[in-house]
């Protein structure tokens, strides 16, 4: 072989990596954006309310495990769980607080506008947390699975998305399948009314939906915070809004739907910053989201008929 | 029950919302000036003092001068970045601008009994909230306005206020051709202008490691990043690298893996990120992460320590121009800055961000004790009459509204630390 053509071989495999690289780094980001797009899907589903502070509770749970690894030298996973509760509890209390009261008088535009309230104000007590500042966790509190080789590079971050991600769909599609509390929240979505009919209790289902839809969220908040560096308010707005554009694009009738999204919408974006520019990311995702409305509004799974349990 | 029609009105004004998302960063010893009232101080080491606060032109030449306010209070807008992407250097300039008036007002510098009522508004980065800013504080009859760290919004933004007569202080954005007398004018030294500072540490390290590839990753939705990446490209390729490549990102960008990919796919011996310091050192450590162990050079916005917190010892090695060492200052005010800001913050050095904060600060107060009566018309008239200050930079002057450093000095280029600390770089 000629020095030519090795030169040329040695070309076509480093594209070919770059390929690979830049797949996987979408597959990761996308898991990111999947699963925030189910925990949003879930609330916008079952209770039609479109939570624009979700983004904002995602952060919260990077804030608060950050908070308990940096103070009491938590590990990575009992940090996971604090991220977890952390927000599922937000999400409870701003559900109480917030969207309880407006149930009675069922106006779906209140619940949008109540929500950029409560997203505003999560907004400004997260910059006071993070005394406005970015930050990020210890490099020691994640240091594995590194997938490393030559012309790969995996962090420890992207790998726990890709982790758990398809995990946390698998769980999140049994619950609400198999379970009695997820035909529970099925049937509300299908139905409030003949739900309540059926005797099944709103306030269990508000509860178990809220709570399993902002805890995925406080997940979703962690593992990314992680995995690009990056513990700030603006990471759950940009998850927000990449979340919502996959879950047009999914459906929001299944979590299966929202997470394929989510992959579809990270690839695409990481793809296209790659072979096109950096400049049209976002108009590549959003251009996306409008093709979808305009061809496919159902979204890829389809939807089922949403309820707004009360 | 929310009906499909609901549902996708719902789902469009989502979709609003999130594409209009989608498309979007002392002078102050105040001893009195009369023992040189009326004398002339435009030689060198006349400002040395720190009360060379009142120097005005005078046809060719430059008079002191020394008026005051009448007695009241006077009003000034400050917008800034309090909260946002690029809070990290909007608080600590806001803490300048904040001390700066603190001092302003308890020495009596206006007049007797006269003094600032600063009035804050977070824009978050956003041009709408920046401009519901400027619309108050028009609204307010404020003497001046201090705003616009981000070049994205500041030419919008300065200019409405221009057009409603009030003179605006541009304290941060650096994109080219902002300052426009006789009502915007910049405070922030422009390191990155063709043979600025930036333009100097990018052609000495393309020297040092004679470097032939080079990436320059920018934020491609800030006029004043994308300017420099412009400003980054020309100074090495006259310096003598073959290959320049160029990677775009946005200031929205939580994810830069994929940025940090293509870059080391390109293999360069050196990269300049021409981005604000946050998604800087982000990038940096995403670089080193991933095995990069080429040269990396930064702008100023690298140099504050909470970069160091983001990217830890992963910014060793990395060097960035600065018009102010905090390690080193130049001038007593520049040493009260740095002893301020210790005291403050558990004896960490400042950035150069609330040095910038003050400069812009006690720059308007200086136009609003010569214009007599602080209307903004006339505070308007006494900026473009300011001829030279002192500022943490040394003595600064004044070129169609632009500041300048009024001596030639050696850049300063710092190099960061393993240990969070900098030092000086050796030019290797």
């Amino acid at each position: 072989m000629g020095p030519l053509l090795t030169s040329q071989k040695k070309r076509n495999e480093n594209l070919l990596n770059l390929f690979i690289q830049q797949v996987l780094n979408g597959l990761a980001v996308g898991s990111a954006y999947g699963m925030f797009a189910m925990s949003f899907g879930l609330i916008f589903a079952t209770m039609g309310i479109l939570n624009v502070a979700h983004g904002t509770i995602a952060t919260f749970g990077a804030i608060a495990a950050l908070t308990v690894v940096e103070n009491w030298g938590f590990s990575f996973f009992p940090a996971l769980l604090i991220a977890i509760l952390t927000g599922a509890a937000i999400g409870i209390v701003t559900d109480r607080l917030a969207f309880q009261p407006l149930r009675a008088r069922a106006n779906t535009l209140g619940y949008l506008i109540t929500s950029i309230g409560v997203w505003i104000v999560l907004i400004a007590l997260g910059e006071t947390a993070l005394d406005h500042q970015i930050k990020t966790f210890p490099p020691d509190l994640l240091s594995w699975p590194r997938l490393v080789t030559t012309n790969i590079y995996l962090a420890p971050g992207q790998i726990w998305l890709m982790i758990i991600g398809p995990i946390s769909v698998v769980a999140l599609y049994l619950v609400l399948t198999r379970t009695p509390i997820g035909t529970m929240i099925r049937a509300v979505g299908f139905s409030d009314v003949w739900s309540r009919i059926s005797g099944v209790s709103s306030t269990v289902v508000i509860l178990s939906t809220v709570g399993i839809s902002a805890g995925l969220a406080g997940i979703v908040g962690y593992l990314s915070s992680i995995a690009f560096d990056n513990v700030s308010v603006p990471l759950g707005e940009g998850l927000l809004l990449k979340g919502f554009a996959a879950v047009v694009v999914g459906g929001f009738g299944d979590v299966r739907g929202a997470f394929l999204g989510g992959i579809i919408i990270g690839v695409t974006e990481v793809l296209g910053a790659q072979y096109v520019s950096g400049d049209f990311r976002d108009v590549i995702t959003f251009g996306l989201l409008i093709l979808f409305l305009l061809f496919r509004p159902e979204g890829i799974f389809g939807e089922i008929k949403f309820g707004a349990a009360r | 029950m929310v009906g499909r029609s609901k549902k996708r009105v719902l789902v469009g004004l989502m979709t609003a919302a999130a594409l209009s998302v989608s498309m979007f960063v002392g002078v102050g010893s105040v001893s009195a000036a009369t023992e040189k009232e009326g004398g002339r101080c435009d030689k060198e080491g006349d400002l040395s003092t720190g009360y060379a606060l009142i120097c005005e032109k005078k046809g060719t030449t430059l008079t002191w001068v020394n008026k005051t306010l009448p007695k009241g209070t006077y009003k000034v807008g400050s917008e800034m970045l309090l909260s946002g992407a690029a809070a990290f250097a909007g608080v600590p300039m806001n803490k300048g601008v904040e001390k700066a008036v603190a001092e302003i007002n308890a020495s009596g510098f206006l007049g007797k009994g006269a003094k600032i009522e600063l009035i804050t508004r977070d824009s978050a980065g956003k041009a709408d909230l920046a401009l519901a800013a400027v619309n108050e504080f028009v609204a307010n009859k404020v003497s001046g306005i201090i705003c616009c760290a981000l070049s994205s919004i500041a030419g919008a933004i300065s200019q409405v206020a221009a057009n409603n007569q009030t003179p605006v202080i541009i304290d941060a954005a650096v994109l080219p051709g902002l300052a426009k007398p006789p009502y915007i004018h910049r405070t922030v030294i422009m390191t990155g202008a063709k043979n600025g500072v930036q333009w100097q540490s990018a052609q000495a390290m393309v020297k040092a490691i004679k470097a032939k590839t080079v990436a320059i990753p920018e934020t491609s939705d800030n006029q004043g990043m994308v300017a420099d990446a412009v400003m980054y490209k020309e100074a090495v390729t006259a310096a003598g690298a073959t290959n320049v490549i160029s990677i775009k990102t946005q200031a929205a960008d939580t994810d830069l893996s994929g940025a940090a990919s293509q870059i080391i796919a390109a293999n360069p011996e050196l990269v300049i990120p021409a981005m604000l310091g946050g998604p800087a050192s982000r990038l940096v450590k995403a670089l080193r992460d991933r095995g990069y162990k080429g040269r990396i050079v930064g702008n100023y916005g690298l140099s504050d320590q909470t970069n160091f917190a983001i990217a830890g010892a992963s910014l060793a090695g990395v060097v960035m121009p600065v018009t102010f060492n905090p390690a080193k200052p130049i001038n007593k005010l520049g040493r009260d800055i740095v002893k301020w800001w210790k005291s403050e913050n558990g004896g960490a050095l400042p950035s150069a961000y609330p040095g910038m904060g003050y400069t812009a600060a006690w720059y308007l107060a200086i136009a609003m004790k010569n214009s007599g009566d602080g209307s903004p018309a006339n505070v308007a008239k006494a900026l473009n009459k300011i001829g030279r200050m002192d500022s943490v930079y040394g003595t600064v002057r004044f070129n169609k509204g632009q500041i300048e450093l009024a001596r030639t000095a050696k850049p300063i280029f710092l190099e960061w630390q393993a240990d969070a600390t900098q030092k000086e770089w050796n030019g290797k």
